[in-house]
């Protein structure tokens, strides 16, 4: 039996490593691609009811200060990462798939490095994981390790039930496609990318198609960016992406004024939580 | 099973997942019932309850695709790495259902998040 399950193991992993050479791996920097106007417009009434990415950095930067207090009573260094937190909310980015020329052309649907986080920010939390001796991961990481115990520190009292708003906010998504406007505008889209010799249902499809992730780790196909190309391109034409998102602002507001006491709970959540993470983060300034 | 016995299979499939694949941004393991996601890591399951196939992922700068396996097919998960994980329904981490996994979290079933079967990218915040 015990044979039997290493020689699955093996097997399975000697597959994984074939599947795993087309892991994923961006080129490039995001220096080049400040949001463009839209990108930037792109809000929706959820967004503040759950953390945006300069939230998330409080957090972890008061998480990075508890770990170090008891790191340093156990003896042991810990380096803090100060990450920014004055950061524009960019987290609907790709929402609606890829909507910023400049990207498509040059990495298609693949995502250029410090699209979604700072680069420095994950450098710096990857050079300070290297340099940790097997004694501080465990004392960090391992059980009642110092980490784990700043993270259990600063988590709400309650857990905020989420499900509803993830619910909600997938709902909103398929409900605005029934708008009139954002339907007439896909079917332009449609229209527009058939043109240009493609055929996709709508951008998500485009964005996922399994040719494009095949070998991941290649740059983009000259494929793959005809079809970004011509996805943003359309949508630019259409103003689909302006349609859907003013559709969707819309549903999500009417779902947050159909549900008050429960996004009121979701609200005071994340209020809670980054409170607690800049009473931390005031003490170190004292 | 013995624990003598179960303590040795899990020490020796722990120590081939170390060896044979350490470079890789994701690793599989084998048997479902062995499966224990060990510390510093995130690993994601094709079953609620945290059954089926565990996969495993160290994400780092890059936004990371599912393997074909998991891909699409994720119903748990556990977050034992320092950091938020967000996971988006689309490769290339784009599209609407999003999910954000908290550091030290763990969650037996994405059904009740509606994330059940959508995961296909994911990213450390």
């Amino acid at each position: 039996m015990l044979r039997r399950s290493i020689s699955l193991l093996v097997v399975t992993l000697l597959v994984a490593g074939c599947a795993a050479q087309g892991s994923p791996k961006s080129s490039g920097t995001v220096e080049n691609f400040p949001p463009t106007e839209l990108v930037q417009s792109l809000h929706l009434p959820f967004d503040a009811y759950t953390l945006s990415l300069a939230e998330l950095y409080t957090l972890e930067n008061a998480q990075d200060w508890l770990t170090r207090a008891c790191m340093t009573a156990r003896r042991y260094d810990w380096k803090v990462i100060e990450r920014p937190t004055k950061l524009k909310d960019l987290r609907n980015r790709r929402r609606y798939g890829v909507v910023e020329l400049e990207i498509a052309r040059q990495y298609g649907y693949h995502v250029p490095a410090g699209l979604i986080t700072p680069l420095a920010v994950d450098q710096t939390s990857d050079r300070r994981d290297d340099s940790l001796t097997e004694q501080q991961k465990e004392t960090a990481y391992g059980e009642g390790g110092c980490a784990r115990e700043a993270v259990t520190r600063l988590r709400p009292k309650a857990d905020p039930d989420l499900g509803l708003l993830q619910r909600l906010d997938r709902g909103s998504l398929a409900d605005s496609q029934k708008d009139s406007l954002v339907a007439a505008a896909m079917r332009s889209w449609q229209a527009c990318v058939r043109r240009l010799g493609f055929d996709y249902r709508d951008p998500f499809a485009a964005m996922s198609d399994a040719r494009w992730w095949a070998d991941d780790s290649a740059p983009a196909s000259g494929q793959e960016i005809a079809v970004a190309v011509a996805d943003v391109g359309c949508k630019e034409q259409t103003g689909l992406v302006t349609a859907w998102h003013a559709a969707e602002a819309r549903v999500q507001a009417e779902a947050i004024r159909t549900h008050p006491d429960e996004f009121q709970e979701l609200r005071a959540a994340v209020t809670a939580e980054v409170a607690a993470a800049e009473a931390v983060l005031a003490q170190q300034d004292r | 099973m013995g624990m003598e016995l179960y303590l040795m299979k899990h020490k020796i499939l722990t120590a081939l997942a170390a060896v044979v694949l350490p470079a890789f941004g994701v690793t599989l393991t084998g048997s479902p019932a062995l499966a224990d996601c060990p510390s510093n890591t995130f690993c994601l399951y094709e079953t609620n309850g945290y059954a089926g196939t565990e996969y495993q992922f160290w994400p780092s700068t890059s936004c990371s695709n599912f393997v074909s396996g998991i891909n699409n097919d994720a119903n748990a998960m556990r977050n034992y790495r320092n950091a938020y994980i967000k996971m988006w329904d689309l490769p290339g981490c784009g599209g609407s259902t999003t999910y954000t996994a908290q550091p030290y979290s763990y969650d037996s079933d994405f059904g009740n998040n509606g994330f059940s079967n959508k995961g296909s990218s994911l990213k450390r915040i």
